[in-house]
């Protein structure tokens, strides 16, 4: 069981130091996307990387398009690791997508966590009558059609994958090759699981103190919903960054980790 | 720009990392409809449609950025009119005059994107009756290979459902009656010889009524916990709160020394529909359980807190997923505690892990069915010293007809 599911997730674990820090990637990516910012916490932190289940390197086989259809099947990826690892009082660092996965995650099982830091945050894309999320349900839909045409030369022979097909192995290895590539079918059902996701009604049960990033500019995580969250998460801190648009821990990973390192220097 | 490009059949422009436009040539403004003047000093994301700049902040400019290109991108821009235009392009990061900025190419496919359309609709229908027609196989065969599976548990069921039975009649009949006349006649026995009995038998007759009084007591927990077996369709409207307040109360009235501090978080639970004297049951067991354990140097402290999680409903069943409400009761003590080898001994039947301690060990044993007849599971972790804490997962199951 331990085995499989570091292997399922691409686990990653690094650093010098002995409190767990675990770096979530959003969508679109995988654990790459924080090389930026992770050297800054080696030297006094245990690192915990990984991949979810449908991108980077993880195990395509577990993927289960019941299970991975909401956000909770992501949250139980987290949790998975968490116990496999014996891990306590963690500080859970999602990006985008992720902090919601985190939050979840949090609410469900809050002794694995000590704090939750949300890159980009946002509880739910679409507006509503007294919500502005930044999104119309056919931008979402302009969005998937984007993804499937930007995979088409290969979509059509993935397919069979959907249905757990394993007797092409070698496609596996070749997805893996190709940069923040995912399998065409599952990114189509990521980015549905995100984007039409809304998990506002959970912010409440957030107990654990988090750590709002939001970014100047951001359109997939507009400052409207920032304060939002601000406003529904019971013990959050609200930090407006100088960096634009919606991957600070790429674009100023300096000022990402400015931040994180400040937050974390006010834990008791 | 070179003249030449200027005209090139296909667009080309470079942005800063700020996204701020760089240099576009002609053939670009034309198929957006602006001026250079007017593209000079915007951001690439004012020319994006509203889905491409989705698609630009999640994987366009991470691939740019770290990987240091990106290829055969399909992208819709916004033209000055506001219309779609769709187009094809490659992109690299390279350094000019001391900056890094990314240029791209692209060109415009509107007739390519039509094809393109009808292919995938294609593909989606011929995938749609695949998948649908391979679903429909693979829940066939899941169906009855669990068909299979419940008969035979249903089968097993019924037998162990019969014996259970049988058992429960011998207890509350055929071992409760002859228990009974023992008791009667050691009486009339003890009652028989008057004053005149030798130290050993009054001695006797005692121990004969203590076993016998235990016994009795074991006969009538056991038959509780048949009684819990076989009940078990009563569904009402159950406020949790509500039963572990009064819970608490009853275990505050129990008498002298028995006071302890309680704290309840029940906000906002969902009710859930069940049976209100056995989940009282439960609670009162817990609340017991607590004060007898509790730690002789520190006063009592209880909490129960309670929570709505999402859990999945399948328990047994591998790769079934279907995320509903639970509530999560957590029952947390500064008791005695004890090891974690324990932590499934406590719930079997007549089960103690201290004999000189009052009572059968029976309590959470009844408990654990009682959750489990509410579809729900127990679990308790503990350690020596410090306390214990019993984690009670009841489904918010809707209301049955």
């Amino acid at each position: 069981m331990t085995s499989n599911i570091l292997q399922r997730n691409n686990v990653k674990i690094s650093g010098k130091g002995e409190q767990p820090i675990m770096f979530a990637h959003g969508f679109g990516c995988d654990q790459n996307m924080w090389r930026y910012i992770t050297p800054a916490f080696e030297q006094d932190y245990k690192l915990i990387l990984f991949d979810f289940v449908g991108s980077g390197q993880s195990e395509i086989s577990a993927y289960n398009p019941e299970r991975y259809s909401t956000l909770h099947g992501y949250a139980q990826d987290v949790l998975e690791i968490c116990e496999v690892l014996d891990l306590r009082d963690v500080i859970f660092v999602g990006h985008s997508v992720s902090s919601m996965t985190g939050m979840l995650a949090a609410v469900s099982e809050p002794g694995y966590f000590s704090r939750i830091v949300m890159v980009g945050p946002s509880p739910c894309y679409i507006n509503d009558e007294n919500y502005k999320g930044g999104f119309e349900r056919q931008d979402i839909e302009g969005l998937l059609e984007t993804m499937e045409k930007n995979y088409i030369g290969w979509s059509s022979f993935l397919a069979p994958q959907i249905m757990g097909n394993q007797d092409r192995p070698e496609l596996g290895a070749e997805l893996t090759e190709s940069f923040c590539s995912t399998d065409p079918v599952i990114a189509r059902q990521f980015a549905q699981a995100t984007f039409f996701s809304d998990y506002r009604n959970d912010l409440s049960k957030l107990k654990l103190p988090s750590l709002i990033m939001q970014c100047s500019d951001d359109i997939i995580a507009p400052l409207e919903v920032g304060e939002y969250l601000h406003r529904n998460l019971p013990n959050s801190t609200l930090k407006v960054m100088k960096a634009t648009g919606h991957c600070p821990h790429v674009s100023s990973p300096d000022e990402t980790i400015d931040i994180i390192r400040e937050y974390l220097s006010h834990m008791s | 720009m070179d003249n030449l490009l200027e005209h090139a059949p296909g667009g080309i422009f470079s942005f800063t990392d700020d996204s701020l436009l760089h240099e576009v040539n002609g053939t670009f403004c034309k198929m957006l409809g602006y001026s250079k003047e007017e593209l000079h000093k915007r951001t690439v994301e004012n020319i994006l449609s509203l889905s491409a700049r989705i698609f630009y902040q999640t994987h366009f400019f991470l691939m740019l950025k770290m990987h240091g290109e990106a290829e055969e991108i399909f992208l819709h821009l916004k033209a000055k009119s506001g219309n779609q235009v769709p187009v094809l392009l490659n992109a690299r990061r390279i350094e000019h005059d001391g900056s890094i900025i990314n240029l791209c190419v692209c060109i415009c496919v509107p007739n390519r994107g039509k094809y393109e359309n009808e292919i995938l609709e294609a593909k989606r229908l011929a995938e749609k009756a695949l998948n649908e027609n391979l679903e429909l196989v693979k829940a066939k065969a899941e169906l009855q290979e669990q068909a299979e599976k419940l008969d035979q548990s249903i089968q097993e069921l019924q037998v162990l459902n019969d014996e259970l039975m049988q058992f429960s009649h011998i207890i509350s009949h055929d071992l409760q009656e002859p228990l009974r006349k023992m008791m009667v006649f050691t009486e009339v026995l003890s009652q028989e010889q008057g004053g005149t009995q030798s130290a050993r038998t009054v001695m006797a007759s005692e121990r004969i009524r203590k076993v016998a009084t235990y016994m009795k007591e074991v006969l009538y927990s056991l038959q509780q916990y048949v009684w819990l077996n076989e009940s078990g369709s009563i569904k009402k409207r159950v406020k949790l709160e509500k039963s572990i307040m009064l819970a608490c109360y009853k275990a505050e009235g129990t008498g002298e020394g028995q006071n302890f501090d309680c704290t309840l978080e029940l906000d906002g639970l969902p009710v859930i529909y069940g049976d209100p004297g056995q989940l009282e049951m439960l609670f009162d067991h817990l609340f017991d359980n607590a004060l007898k354990f509790r730690a002789a140097e520190r006063p009592l402290r209880i909490t129960v807190a309670g929570t709505v999680v999402s859990r999945n409903h399948f328990k047994t069943i591998q790769g079934k997923f279907k995320y509903v409400d639970f509530i999560k009761i957590q029952f947390t003590d500064n008791g005695i505690g004890f090891e974690k080898d324990y932590h499934t001994y406590v719930f079997q039947l007549f089960k103690k892990l201290d004999a000189n301690t009052s009572g059968l060990g029976i309590g959470l044993a009844l408990c654990r069915k009682i959750v489990q007849n509410h579809q729900g599971t127990m679990t308790v972790s503990s350690a020596p010293g410090v306390g214990t804490t019993f984690t009670i997962m009841l489904p918010v199951l809707p209301q049955e007809e």
